[in-house]
C-alpha cells in the first residue's frame, strides 16, 4: 500500500469532519477544531477581559500551615492584647524590626524589612480567616472554601482567565514544588501533575549529543505520528477519539515552546526553591502557563520547634528567597512584548492552608490555628500595607474583619482582590467567589 | 452528567447479565462496545505490562470468557507480583517518604545521613506490600494482612525496627535511650589504621572488638579543627542513635585531644557496615513482645539479625498501620495525638474519612478533646469519633510511635466508633481486627483496585461492582480471586454496557508513571530503567529518571479517600515521553550491549523490517491480526525510509531509533484502553 493510497483511506476512516486530516493539515489542534475541554489557551473563544493589566502569578502554598503569620507585619505592639503574641524569642535573627509598607510605618522580624524597600512597597501582608485546623483541606482552602463557582482552586481560576489574555500556550496552572499531593492543584476537577524543576528540565530540553540526529527529525516524525494518530482513531470509541485528540492538542503544544529559549533550563541543578522560581521565570519566558505553583518552606508544620530555631531559619531563608526572585524579576526583560521587566508582568500571591498559634505559650512550637492565616501579595498592581490585623480569639489570637468584611469572609475577599489586581473582570469575579468582596485598599 | 434512571430496555444492549437482574440505566452517552483487542490489550497491560498475542485475542474473540483463562496465566507471570506489590504500596499508604520523614519518629536526627539510607527506606516501603503478596500467595484472605505480626523484612529493616525500639522519646520528645541506660560504660570505638574488625566481632557483646567499627574516611574526611583531622581511632560513649548511623557510613561527633568538638561527618559511603544483602535478604519475621524476664533485640546484633525469625520488641507491631513507613508517612505530635493515624488507617481500610458525615453515635467518648470540641461545638461531631477511635494508638504508643509512658493515656480506654460499627478496644490487635472486619472494607478494596485498573471510580450503585463486592467477600476475602473478577469484568473491559460506564464514560488515561515504566521493563528486557528503585539511584540519576520524577503518578493525599490520579496527556507529559522514548531507542537500537542491563532487547538497523514488526507488536501491543497493525507497520517503514531520504539524510540507525520513538509515543503505549 502506498503512502497516499493510504491517506486516502484514512481520510475516509477519520468520522465527522475529518478532525484529526484537518488538524494534521492547518497545524491547529484537533482539540481546538473539535472545541474540546482542553483546548489551547489561545482559543479565541476564551476572552480577556483586561489584556493591559494581566500579570502572570506565582503562587506560592503549603499544607504545612507554615508560621508566616507568626512573625509578620501586623503582629506587633508593645501594648494592649498584640503585646503577648509569642513572636520568635531569636533576638538577633528574628528582632522585631520597624519597617515602611509604602510609606506606612509597622513592625516585624528583621527578615521581612531586609527586603528591598520597593518589595515591601507593593507587598500586602493580609491576616486572613481560612476557618481550619486541618492539614488535608489545603485544597479546600485553595477553593477559597467551596465559594469558587464551579468548585475550582483560586490558581486554576487564574490561570483559565489570564491565559486569554497572555496567550500562554496552556491554560492550566503548573505545580513545580507541591512537597505530597495534598499540595498538587486540580484544574477543572483533574489533577495536575507535581513536576519539580528538575524534571522540567528534562522534559522540556531536545536530546543533543550523539542523540542529536533524532531530534534533527522531529519534523518528519511529528508527520508520521499524525498519520499514527489518524490511524487509531479511524477505529475509536468516542472516548479513544478523544484521548488522540488530547495527545494532538499535547504535542502542538510542545512544539510551541520556543527553543530558543530552552538553553535557560541548563541553569536548573536540582529541585530547591531558587530552582523552582528560575524555572518558574523561564516558563513564564517560555509563554507556557500564566500561573505557577512553589513552595517556600517559612517554618513547616512546627508543633515540636524548641526554641523555634527551625522557624527563625527559615523565615530568614524564605524572605531572602522572595527577595531574590524580586531581583531576579527586575533583572530580568519583560517578555510577550512587553516593555520593563518582569517584575511589573509577575505578581507574588502566597496562601497556606492555616496560621499558627501565637498565644503566649507558643515558645516551642506551634498548633494549627484555623482563624488567623497571613497571606502575602507582591506585584505591580498591589499597594504595600497590611490588611486587616489580629485580634484574641479564645486562647489565641484571629483575624479581624477587613473592611466590614467578616474574618470568616476574609479569605474569599483575598481571592478576589487577587483577581481584581491581575485583571480579570468584576462581574466573573462575582460570579466566580461568592464570599467577600475586592478589598480596594490592597489594590495600587 | 448523564440522565441516570431505570430503564430495563437497555439490557438488550450488550450481554450483561447480572446487570439485567437489577436496575438499568439510560444515558446521554450512547455505549459502543470496546473491541477485544483493545481490552486484552488493556488488562495485560495493567496486570503485567506486557502486550497481547494474536493468539490471545483470538482467543477472546472466539469466546470472550476466555480472559479468564488469560488473566489467570498472567497472574502466574512474576511481573504480576511486581505490579501487585506497588499496588499494595500504595493502597497502604506505604509510600512517598524519604529519609527525612523519619525525624518526626526518631527525634532529633531521624536516621542521621548515611548515603546508604535511601536502601532501607526503600526496603521500609516495600515490606508490608510483599507481606501482603506473601500472605495472599499463600492463599490467605486479604484481611490476614490487616491483622499480621508476621512481616518481610530484611536484616537492615530488622535493624530500623529493634532501634525505634531502643531510641524512644516521649511525647514531649525526651529520649529513652534504653540500651545507653543498660550499659553508661560502654564506648564506641571509631577506627580505620587497626586491623579491620569483622562486623560480627563488632556486635557481639563480650567480644575484645565489640562496637570496634572500621571506617576509612577517618583519613579523609575535614574538620575545623586540626586536632581532629586524622583522629584515629576515637571513641565516644554510647548512644543508640550515634550508634545506628554508625552502621550507614556515619562519622559520629567526638572530641579531640584538646578537648574541641569534631562534627558529625555523613562520610563518603566506604563507611557502611552493612552488607548489599543486608537489603535485600527478605524474609518473614514475627514479631512479638518479650516474656516476662526476656530481653528484647539487640539492634546492634547483626549477626542474629540475619539469622534470626522473630524480633522480640516493647514496642508492638501489628498490620499496616504501624509500620515504620506508615508513621513516617503520617507523624503525629502533641496537637494531632495520633488523630491522622486513626484516620488514615480508616482511609486505608474502608476507604472512608472522618469528615463530619458519619452519623455514628459513640456509646461514650474517651480522650475527646473537651477544650477543642465538647458537646455542643462545630468539632464535636468529628471529634466524638476520632477522638476515641484514636485513643488505642495514643494509649499504647508515644507521640513518636514508641511505648506510650503517660499513665493517664495507657490507661485510658479505647471505642472504635466509625461508621456505625461502636465497640471497646483494648489493643491495638483489637483495633487491626475492627479495620479487617468492618462492613465498609470489601467495597473499599474493590474501588481501591477500580482506581488502579481504570482509572476512575466505580460507579457504587453498579450492580456489577456490587456483584464483585460480593464475590470478594464471599471468597473469604481471596485477593487473587478479586483481581481476576475485576479484569473479566465489563467495568475494565467496557465489553458490556455498566452504570459505572454510564457514569464514567469509558475512562482513556495516561500510562502514569508505575504502568509506563513496567512497559518498557517488560516488554523490552530492562532492569529498572527508570531507576524507582533505591539501589539504582546511587549517582546522578539519568535523563529517564529525572523525567519521570515529573511524570504523572499514582499518589495519595492527607485525608483524601480517594487517590490522586492525573490522567491526561499534557504537554508535559507528551514531552517527557518523547524524550524518554529517544532515551531508550540509542539502548535498544545498534546499541552495545549494557552489562547492566543484560535482557534488553537490541534492534539493528540492518535489518528494519524485523524491527518494524516488533515495534508494532512489543511497543504499540497491536496484534497482527488487528487492522491497525498492516497500517501503522506502512506509516512506521515508510518513516524509516523517508528519514533517510532528503537533503540532510539520516544514518539507519538515528532513522530507526526515530522510528522506534514514533511506536514508543503511539496512543496504544502511552494511553490505558487504547
Amino acid at each position: 500500500m502506498s503512502i497516499s493510497r493510504r491517506n486516502v483511506l484514512m481520510s475516509t476512516l477519520f468520522g465527522a469532519g475529518y478532525v484529526g486530516l484537518r488538524a494534521l493539515a492547518t497545524g491547529i489542534p484537533a482539540g481546538v477544531l473539535l472545541r474540546g475541554s482542553r483546548a489551547l489557551a489561545s482559543d479565541p473563544a476564551m476572552t480577556c477581559a483586561n489584556k493591559q493589566k494581566a500579570q502572570y502569578v506565582i503562587m506560592q502554598t503549603s499544607s504545612n500551615g507554615d508560621p508566616l503569620n507568626a512573625n509578620a507585619p501586623g503582629t506587633y505592639a508593645t501594648t494592649g492584647p498584640l503585646s503577648t503574641i509569642a513572636h520568635n524569642p531569636d533576638t538577633m535573627l528574628m528582632a522585631p524590626t520597624a519597617l515602611a509598607l509604602r510609606g506606612k510605618q509597622t513592625m516585624a522580624a528583621a527578615p521581612w524589612a531586609a527586603l528591598d524597600q520597593r518589595v515591601l512597597d507593593r507587598m500586602g501582608v493580609w491576616h486572613i480567616m481560612t476557618n481550619t485546623p486541618v492539614h488535608p483541606r489545603e485544597p479546600d482552602v485553595l477553593g477559597l472554601l467551596g465559594a469558587t463557582t464551579p468548585n475550582e482552586m483560586l490558581p486554576s481560576l487564574l490561570a483559565k482567565q489570564l491565559a486569554p489574555c497572555l496567550g500562554t500556550i496552556q491554560n492550566e496552572p503548573i505545580t513545580l514544588g507541591a512537597t505530597s499531593p495534598s499540595e498538587g492543584l486540580r484544574f477543572e476537577g483533574r489533577a495536575l501533575p507535581i513536576i519539580p524543576p528538575l524534571a522540567l528540565k528534562a522534559t522540556l530540553t531536545n536530546p543533543a549529543g550523539p542523540l542529536a540526529g533524532i531530534t534533527n527529525l522531529q519534523k518528519i516524525r511529528d508527520q508520521t505520528l499524525a498519520q499514527i494518530d489518524a490511524i487509531y482513531r479511524s477505529t475509536a470509541t468516542k472516548a479513544q477519539a478523544a484521548y488522540v485528540d488530547e495527545l494532538i492538542t499535547s504535542q502542538s503544544q510542545v512544539r510551541s515552546i520556543n527553543q530558543d529559549l530552552l538553553s535557560a533550563l541548563a541553569a536548573i541543578k536540582d529541585n530547591s526553591v531558587a530552582s523552582q522560581i528560575a524555572a518558574a521565570v523561564i516558563l513564564f519566558q517560555m509563554n507556557v502557563s500564566p500561573v505557577i505553583a512553589i513552595h517556600i518552606p517559612f517554618g513547616g508544620d512546627n508543633h515540636n520547634d524548641t526554641g523555634l530555631v527551625t522557624e527563625a531559619a527559615q523565615t530568614v531563608s524564605g524572605l531572602a528567597t522572595i527577595g531574590a526572585m524580586m531581583t531576579t524579576l527586575g533583572s530580568t526583560p519583560a517578555v510577550n512584548g512587553a516593555t520593563g521587566k518582569m517584575i511589573d508582568q509577575v505578581s507574588f500571591v502566597s496562601l497556606n492552608v492555616f496560621g499558627r498559634t501565637i498565644g503566649p505559650a507558643n515558645t516551642d512550637g506551634r498548633q494549627h490555628n484555623p482563624n488567623h492565616q497571613v497571606s502575602l501579595t507582591i506585584g505591580k498592581h498591589f499597594a504595600g500595607g497590611v490588611i486587616g490585623g489580629v485580634e484574641p480569639v479564645g486562647t489565641d489570637f484571629g483575624a479581624l474583619p477587613i473592611d466590614g468584611i467578616a474574618p470568616i469572609d476574609t479569605l474569599g475577599a483575598f481571592g478576589k482582590t487577587v483577581m481584581a489586581a491581575v485583571g480579570i473582570d468584576q462581574d466573573f469575579i462575582d460570579k466566580a467567589v461568592s464570599t467577600g468582596k475586592v478589598v480596594p485598599s490592597a489594590l495600587a | 452528567m448523564p440522565i441516570i434512571k431505570p430503564l430495563r430496555a437497555l439490557c438488550l444492549v450488550g450481554s450483561l447479565v447480572a446487570a439485567c437482574s437489577g436496575p438499568t440505566y439510560e444515558t446521554a452517552i450512547p455505549f459502543v462496545a470496546v473491541s477485544p483487542a483493545v481490552y486484552v490489550a488493556k488488562v495485560k497491560m495493567i496486570l503485567v505490562g506486557l502486550p497481547p498475542t494474536d493468539a490471545e485475542v483470538a482467543a477472546v474473540v472466539a469466546d470472550p470468557n476466555a480472559l479468564g483463562g488469560l488473566v489467570d496465566g498472567w497472574m502466574q507471570l512474576p511481573q504480576y507480583g511486581d505490579k501487585m506489590q506497588v499496588f499494595f504500596e500504595l493502597a497502604f499508604q506505604q509510600t512517598q517518604i524519604s529519609d527525612l520523614n523519619f525525624v518526626d519518629i526518631a527525634p532529633p536526627n531521624g536516621l542521621g545521613n548515611g548515603k546508604a539510607l535511601p536502601l532501607l527506606v526503600q526496603n521500609a516501603r516495600e515490606s508490608y506490600a510483599r507481606t501482603v503478596l506473601a500472605i495472599t500467595a499463600a492463599g490467605r484472605p486479604l484481611t490476614d494482612a490487616f491483622k499480621t505480626k508476621q512481616l518481610m523484612l530484611t536484616p537492615a529493616l530488622m535493624q530500623l525496627y529493634a532501634y525505634l525500639d531502643t531510641h524512644r522519646a516521649d511525647d514531649l520528645g525526651k529520649i529513652n535511650d534504653v540500651f545507653a541506660k543498660a550499659n553508661p560504660t560502654v564506648k564506641i570505638t571509631m577506627e580505620n589504621s587497626a586491623p579491620r574488625v569483622s562486623l560480627v566481632d563488632a556486635t557481639t557483646p563480650g567480644n575484645p572488638s565489640f562496637l570496634h567499627f572500621h571506617n576509612p574516611d577517618l583519613a579523609t574526611q575535614a574538620y575545623p579543627f586540626a586536632g581532629c583531622m586524622g583522629l584515629d581511632p576515637y571513641s565516644i560513649p554510647i548512644r543508640s542513635d550515634l550508634l545506628f548511623d554508625i552502621f550507614y557510613g556515619e562519622l559520629p561527633p567526638h572530641n579531640d585531644a584538646t578537648n574541641e568538638l569534631c562534627p558529625i561527618h555523613a562520610g563518603t559511603g566506604k563507611g557502611l557496615q552493612l552488607d548489599a544483602t543486608d537489603f535485600t535478604a527478605w524474609k518473614l519475621v514475627t514479631i512479638r513482645q518479650p516474656n516476662a524476664g526476656e530481653p528484647t533485640t539487640q539492634f546492634f546484633d547483626i549477626a542474629t539479625l540475619r539469622s534470626a525469625t522473630e524480633l522480640v520488641l516493647d514496642t508492638p507491631r501489628v498490620g499496616y498501620f504501624t509500620t515504620p513507613a506508615f508513621d513516617a508517612n503520617w507523624p503525629t505530635n502533641a496537637s494531632n495525638q495520633m488523630r491522622v493515624t486513626i484516620n488514615q488507617a480508616l482511609i486505608v481500610a474502608t476507604g472512608a474519612a472522618i469528615d463530619g458525615t458519619d452519623g455514628t453515635i459513640p456509646m461514650t467518648t474517651p480522650g475527646l478533646d473537651a477544650d477543642h470540641a465538647g458537646p455542643g461545638t462545630a468539632c464535636f461531631g468529628c471529634h466524638q469519633l476520632l477522638d476515641p477511635t484514636r485513643s488505642v494508638l495514643a494509649s499504647t504508643y508515644s507521640w513518636f510511635y514508641v511505648p506510650q509512658t503517660d499513665a493517664a493515656l495507657i490507661h485510658q480506654p479505647g471505642q472504635f466508633a466509625f461508621q456505625h460499627v461502636v465497640t471497646p478496644v483494648q489493643t491495638i490487635d483489637d483495633l487491626a481486627t475492627q479495620l479487617a472486619n468492618h462492613p465498609l472494607m470489601p467495597a473499599a478494596w474493590v474501588q481501591k483496585l477500580c482506581y488502579y485498573v481504570n482509572s476512575a471510580p466505580c460507579d457504587p450503585d453498579d450492580v456489577e461492582f456490587q456483584r464483585i463486592v460480593g464475590d470478594f467477600a464471599s471468597s473469604n476475602f481471596s485477593w487473587d480471586r478479586l483481581v481476576r473478577d475485576m479484569m473479566t469484568s465489563p467495568i475494565t473491559t467496557n465489553a458490556a454496557a455498566t452504570k459505572t460506564h454510564i457514569t464514567n464514560g469509558e475512562v482513556i488515561a495516561v500510562a502514569r508513571r508505575d504502568h509506563l515504566c513496567a512497559a518498557l521493563d517488560n516488554r523490552l528486557g530492562f532492569y529498572d530503567i527508570c531507576q524507582l528503585d533505591a539501589a539504582d539511584q546511587i549517582g546522578t540519576p539519568t535523563t529517564i529518571a529525572q523525567i519521570v520524577s515529573g511524570m504523572p503518578s499514582d499518589g495519595y493525599g492527607r485525608g483524601s479517600t480517594i487517590p490522586v490520579l492525573p490522567n491526561q496527556p499534557t504537554l508535559f507529559y507528551r514531552g517527557g515521553i518523547e524524550n524518554i522514548c529517544v532515551q531508550v531507542s540509542q539502548m535498544v537500537i545498534d546499541a552495545t550491549p549494557d552489562p547492566r542491563q543484560p535482557g534488553a532487547k537490541v534492534w539493528t538497523s540492518t535489518a528494519p523490517d524485523a524491527a518494524i514488526a516488533e515495534f508494532v507488536a512489543l511497543v504499540m501491543g497491536l496484534t497482527p491480526s488487528d487492522p491497525r497493525s498492516a497500517q501503522v507497520t506502512t506509516a512506521l517503514t515508510a518513516h524509516f525510509t523517508a528519514a533517510q531520504a532528503g537533503p540532510t539524510p539520516a544514518t539507519a540507525t538515528d532513522a530507526l531509533r526515530s522510528t522506534f520513538v514514533v511506536a514508543c509515543l503511539s496512543p496504544s503505549f502511552i494511553g490505558i484502553g487504547m
